[in-house]
């Protein structure tokens, strides 16, 4: 299902932090969202998801697409461990030893069993990637995936996201136009919007 | 973690046990009225005397039971009543004068009402159950609301299931509440249980015991109860806890300890 959006205003209060957006992601897609730190680059993708309601404009397609996210803070519970959190998210014929897998590609062999509260800041992203990636989806969006990531460990990960989310759209916020580049990916610049000076 | 004081060896621990019980004979030959106290000799004694008599396990797996079942229907009560006070409001608000009420009523009150109500036999479970009732629906209640609500919105995107969310979101994130309220709730049910019962005269009650000794000036009858009291208190919340301990190793997968 392709995802298209219009018009796409959202205010928090009277900050207008997104205002008239337009995009098209094709299903199937890769595109990577930049654009300086508090631009809306997370809100525009929170209204994607459906997690905020925006103000004006639409968005068609959402409701027919099954999302996947990797959040900006990874929201993981911290109680269960790496299999558990990436198996929560797993329809049901998806096995632990399929889990324990993927986790080992991700570099975290040795982890899979231990409480995600005692995990680095760095495998707690690969364990939050992971689960958006095993997950039934047909658009995974990720809010800066690749914070926390050494250079090795991201080639490592970019290259399996793009093995495992072949033919799923593909929206990815990033700081980092190599990342695009890696991802094959169209770039989203979203701006900062001035607030026009009001005249008193 | 800072220690606040040196551990000394754990026979320690032993010997201040038995010093203690020094202390307490020692009090014994002091008393003046001898009726009116047990010493340590005398304890043991009534112990081994009753300890043979069926009656006295009959009474104290009848009480056991009572109390124990009045736990145990107020912890799957107030659990489904938090659940549903999280998420229907109307039920919270028609819930929580209820509980606030019931929290307020001293329990002397609250036994004679039940004894006119309902007949004795039922007693220590229903008190049993009303002091725990409060203080497993507040705690779980409080752990539902304080849970992040990042996380239903993560359940949200993810589609989870009901099923789901409860075994993997709300069940560990409750564990601690549960726990809290758990240990909490085991201290008030068994004071609270026996209390009734020594008003009340449930027949095969350590309650009813307890106030036979007293018409009876059995003050070591007196002091072997009390001690079976704390120690199947003790036990129950040992058992307990372990049961809970474990279960929060199973939900979470965790390893065991000392296997990293
Ligand atoms: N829930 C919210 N309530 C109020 N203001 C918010 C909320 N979420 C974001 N904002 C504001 O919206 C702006 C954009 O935030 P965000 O989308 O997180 O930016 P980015 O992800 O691009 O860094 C910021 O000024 C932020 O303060
Ligand atoms: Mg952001």
């Amino acid at each position: 299902m392709d995802l298209t959006i219009r018009q796409l205003t959202k205010k928090f209060n009277d900050q207008i932090v997104l205002h008239d957006i337009n995009a098209d992601f094709e299903q199937g897609s890769v595109t990577c969202i930049t654009g300086p730190s508090g631009c809306g680059k997370t809100t525009l993708i929170h209204c994607i998801l459906g997690l905020y309601k925006p103000d004006s404009g639409e968005i068609t397609g959402a409701a027919d697409t099954r999302f996947a996210a990797v959040f900006q803070e990874n929201r993981l519970c911290p109680q269960l461990d790496a299999i558990t959190n990436v198996q929560l998210a797993c329809k049901k014929n998806v096995s632990a030893a399929e889990i324990c897998t993927s986790l080992d590609a991700m570099g975290l062999t040795d982890y899979a069993g231990k409480q995600v509260s005692s995990l680095s800041g760095g495998m707690k992203r690969r364990v939050s990637i992971l689960r958006a990636l095993m997950a039934e989806s047909d658009c995974i969006i990720m809010d800066e995936p690749f914070k926390g990531l050494d250079d090795a460990l991201k080639d490592q990960v970019i290259s399996y996201i793009r093995n495992k989310a072949k033919g799923k759209t593909l929206l990815v916020v990033t700081h980092d136009l190599r990342d695009a580049e890696k991802l094959n990916a169209k770039i989203l610049t979203l701006t900062a919007f001035q607030q026009p000076f009001l005249l008193i | 973690m800072k220690r606040r004081y040196k551990s000394l060896p754990p026979v320690i621990r032993w010997l201040v046990i038995v010093f203690w019980v020094l202390i307490w004979q020692l009090c014994s030959y002091l008393v003046p009225y001898k009726f009116l106290f047990a010493s340590p000799v005398q304890v043991m004694a009534a112990f081994g005397q009753l300890c043979f008599s069926a009656d006295f396990w009959l009474t104290t797996a009848s009480s056991f039971w009572k109390i124990s079942a009045g736990f145990f229907l107020a912890l799957l009560t107030g659990c489904l009543l938090a659940a549903f006070s999280y998420r229907f409001v109307i039920v919270r608000e028609l819930l929580m004068p209820l509980i606030r009420l019931i929290k307020a009523i001293p329990v002397a009150s609250f036994i004679i009402l039940v004894i006119l109500w309902f007949n004795s036999s039922s007693l220590s479970t229903i008190i049993s159950f009303s002091m725990v009732l409060p203080v497993i629906y507040i705690n779980i209640l409080q752990g539902l609301d304080s849970y992040d609500e990042k996380m239903l919105e993560m359940a949200y995107v993810f589609r989870l299931s009901l099923v789901r969310r409860i075994r993997y979101l709300y069940i560990p994130a409750l564990m601690p509440y549960f726990v809290t309220a758990c240990s909490l709730g085991l201290g008030f049910c068994w004071k609270s249980g026996v209390a009734a019962e020594v008003i009340g005269q449930p027949a095969h009650s350590i309650g009813g015991e307890i106030y036979m000794t007293k018409l009876n000036l059995l003050t070591p009858e007196l002091f072997v109860w009390t001690i079976v009291i704390i120690l199947i208190s003790a036990s129950f919340e040992k058992l307990i806890m372990f049961f809970l301990h474990k279960l929060e190793k199973k939900i979470s997968h965790l390893p065991r300890q000392g296997q990293e």
